[in-house]
């Protein structure tokens, strides 16, 4: 990224004092920060793009967004209740073309701690979107998803933990790859199907604990090396593995029920027709939660033609445990997102979830549909050489008359031109500087 | 402008003795007036001077610009990845070595990358830790973990036995260099499936800068380096073979050489007649044959005729260009001079 000439000052007036008006205030968060905060629960993608460094032995990292931060200060910081919080400043993050070349972005948003349930959703997805009013882009598109209905669907499978969120980071493969792909790579990756295990002693028995087996291990494997692992590890570890071999069936069940889910990107309103008809009773409840979420928002005089809804939306971060959204522009692009991470001030240090819901969106997106912002218009005083000192002094009337001014060496057309005596010529008239009201009336004028 | 070039050497350590022996075999005998020195000259090159360092100290001085060139181990070359170091023949052919993730044996339930991963997951839901793994390799380490998908995990630095870190219990793994494996074993340890980060073997290295700014004769120095050790390298993997062969027609012997692909050599055969005591016409073949196909072209050579055969190993194979040079070239013309 180059250097450029940007006035953010009125744009972003504009959003702390919008944002100020919902009740959020301004946190300001350090640039810099242990590298292990921003990977706590962040996805596959964002993790590789992170900026790491090492100092005495500490990886820090250049912070690519906010939400980590404001988690870790709420909990920290022993804060309870509602917290409105909100953020301006730049994030970084390498760019997705794989180069090594910084890619630092302008990013604003906002964290709500403490608030349930969707009035507060809808606050956040709201905040967001009359957001991008306050700087005239109104040509958004509003793409929702549930991670947390999800859940609840795969619930009835009873998975384990890691294979319910293996599938659902995996959504995107099963959207573009099909059934089977996803199928291929839980084997591989979970559950070892293709593996020959050096070790052939396993008991055949489905009725082997993890006690006796780490017993049979104690006594037949040669070694000393054990890392930080015990036998009983290894044991349940096995026997885990053995277990998520014979979820498969289940998992196949689950990859048809989440089929059947990445078709319905609908609008909204046919959406939940559909979604009503495949979700399980005991998901109900946060369909319809969701629903009225949505349907808030035309409350807040926004339009709900324009929300979309993608079940399968999987966000770039790994710690959503609820709503998420993602709002496009016109062409397309993306402004920005958010969601409910309840769980991840579980991973802060916090003894039970707390309710948490944010977004961020970036400035450059939302510039690239405004008008450049016009150069600023001053008046400029010709230096030739022997006028410095009435130049000088004419500029600093001009000023503190509230009218910019620079001192230049090249005559244009609209340049004021001083001798050493303080004669004045501004468009063929004559001034002077010891009686200045008429200049200053005329550039006025001008 | 400089007018001379210095190449930096390791000075002790596995590469020391091996790099030393290769400069010689490529007529670059390297000669050092006293052996607490750390300076020493090339008698068949002057103008080339060599300093002798730690082995990661010629990678740090050839990225800084110190020196010009420098032969060091691949696997440092790109644990330090800068675009003011140029990898100029990353395959001098001693030296081997790779970089492994290794675990220890006793993990029965680990066969590849994707176990580690859900093991990684284990230390932090079980132990409340990071995975530990004791590597000197950070960066390199990082990116292999990171395109694996282990993202969590704490390296740990350990200057000498790293092998011995989980048995010593301050690490679970390890990722390090090795040669044939025996040292891992020893430690009890096991190379993982698709754990292995790179190969690795001695590596020639220049500065970006410094080969840039050189001078007409420095210039020609280098060259002149560049094409004995591409000659070297290629006379190592070639024979030279002599062979009688009976028959009268030059052209239809020629053919049959021709035909076979084994026999082709580099050009095509060099015949010479020859005539035996009965006077029979005869010619003897001359051809550039590599060296595991050696037998292979004795064995055919006999079914067209052949009586006697001898083969010697070549020292020096000068190819059309020097190949070193040429990726010099490109390399040095695709960055706008820094």
């Amino acid at each position: 990224m180059t250097a450029q000439f940007l006035d953010r000052d009125r744009p972003v007036t504009l959003l702390r004092d919008h944002m100020a008006g919902y009740g959020y205030q301004l946190l300001e968060t350090p640039v810099v920060g242990d590298a292990s905060l921003f990977l706590t629960r962040a996805g596959d993608r964002m993790i590789s793009r992170l900026f790491t460094f090492v100092r005495g032995g500490r990886e820090l990292a250049l912070r690519p967004e906010f939400t980590s931060q404001a988690a870790r200060h709420y909990v920290h910081g022993n804060f309870s209740g509602v917290k409105r919080w909100q953020f301006v400043g730049q994030v970084f993050e390498e760019s997705r073309q794989g180069t090594s070349r910084a890619c630092q972005r302008f990013s604003y948003g906002a964290e709500l701690f403490g608030l349930n349930g969707p009035a507060a959703d809808a606050e956040i997805m709201a905040l967001a979107l009359t957001s991008l009013q306050e700087l005239d882009v109104s040509n958004w598109r509003l793409v929702v998803g549930h991670v947390g209905l999800m859940r609840q669907m795969l619930a009835q499978f009873s998975l384990d933990e890691r294979t319910e969120r293996f599938l659902i980071n995996n959504l995107r493969n099963l959207r573009q790859h099909g059934r089977d792909h996803v199928l291929e790579l839980f084997e591989v990756q979970l559950a070892g199907a293709s593996e020959k295990s050096s070790f052939a002693p396993l008991p055949a028995a489905e009725t082997v604990d993890e006690t006796a087996l780490a017993q049979l291990l104690r006594t037949s494997l040669h070694g000393t090396a054990m890392g930080g692992r015990d036998h009983r590890d290894i044991a349940r570890r096995m026997l885990r593995k053995r277990q998520r071999m014979s979820e498969r069936d289940q998992v196949v069940r689950a990859l048809d029920l989440l089929h059947r889910l990445c078709q319905l990107s609908l609008p909204s309103d046919q959406a939940f027709t559909a979604l009503n008809e495949i979700t399980p009773e005991e998901a109900r409840p946060i369909l319809h939660s969701w629903q009225e979420s949505l349907a808030l928002l035309g409350s807040y005089g926004l339009s709900l033609e324009k929300i979309f809804i993608q079940p399968d939306l999987a966000r770039d971060r790994d710690y959503y445990s609820g709503m998420v959204f993602e709002i496009h522009g016109a062409d397309g692009q993306h402004l920005g997102g958010g969601g409910r991470y309840d769980e991840l001030l579980v991973f802060m240090g916090a003894p039970d979830p707390v309710p948490a819901v944010g977004f961020a969106c970036w400035l450059e997106g939302l510039e690239a549909a405004r008008s450049a912002m016009p150069a600023v218009d001053s008046c400029s005083i010709l230096l030739d050489g022997e006028n410095s000192f009435a130049a000088t002094r004419l500029a600093r009337l001009l000023r503190s008359e509230g009218l910019p001014a620079e001192l230049g060496n090249v005559l244009q057309a609209d340049s004021l031109v001083t001798d050493a005596d303080g004669r004045i010529r501004w468009r063929d008239r004559m001034f002077s500087l010891d009686e200045p009201t008429a200049l200053l009336e005329a550039l006025r004028g001008a | 402008m400089p007018e001379r070039i210095t190449l930096a050497l390791p000075s002790r350590g596995v590469l020391a003795e091996p790099t030393l022996d290769f400069l010689r075999d490529c007529g670059l005998a390297v000669h050092k007036p006293n052996p607490r020195q750390y300076t020493g000259s090339v008698r068949t090159l002057p103008g080339v001077d060599v300093l002798f360092q730690r082995v990661k100290d010629v990678v740090a001085k050839v990225e800084a610009g110190t020196v010009e060139l420098g032969i060091a181990g691949y696997d440092l070359v790109r644990e330090l990845e800068s675009d003011d170091l140029l990898t100029i023949n990353d395959q001098l052919g001693y030296g081997h070595c790779q970089l492994q993730l290794a675990v220890p044996t006793t993990w029965v339930d680990v066969q590849g990358m994707a176990d580690l991963v859900d093991v990684a997951q284990d230390f932090r839901q079980y132990h409340h830790r990071n995975l530990r793994i004791a590597t000197n390799f950070n960066h390199l380490a990082r990116q292999f973990l990171h395109a694996h998908g282990l993202h969590h995990y704490s390296l740990v630095r350990a200057e000498g036995a790293i092998e011995a870190a989980p048995t010593l219990g301050y690490a679970d793994c390890v990722i390090d260099l090795s040669q044939t494996g025996t040292t891992l074993r020893e430690n009890h340890l096991r190379p993982l499936r698709g754990g292995t980060l790179l190969k690795s073997q001695a590596t020639l290295i220049g500065n970006r800068g410094r080969l840039q700014a050189l001078g007409q004769g420095p210039r020609k120095l280098l060259r002149t380096l560049l094409e004995l050790t591409d000659a070297a390298l290629q006379g190592r993997e070639r024979y030279l073979l002599s062979a009688n062969l009976a028959g009268e027609d030059p052209g239809r012997l020629a053919r049959k050489i021709m035909d076979n692909p084994v026999t082709r050599g580099l050009e095509g055969p060099t015949l010479a007649p020859t005539w035996n005591d009965a006077g029979q016409r005869g010619y003897a073949v001359t051809l550039v044959i590599s060296a595991d196909q050696l037998l292979p072209a004795v064995e055919y050579l006999r079914s067209i005729g052949g009586r006697q055969a001898s083969a010697r190993p070549l020292r020096h194979v000068f190819l059309e260009e020097s190949p070193s040079w040429l990726r010099l070239q490109r390399l040095l013309d695709d960055s706008p001079q820094s």
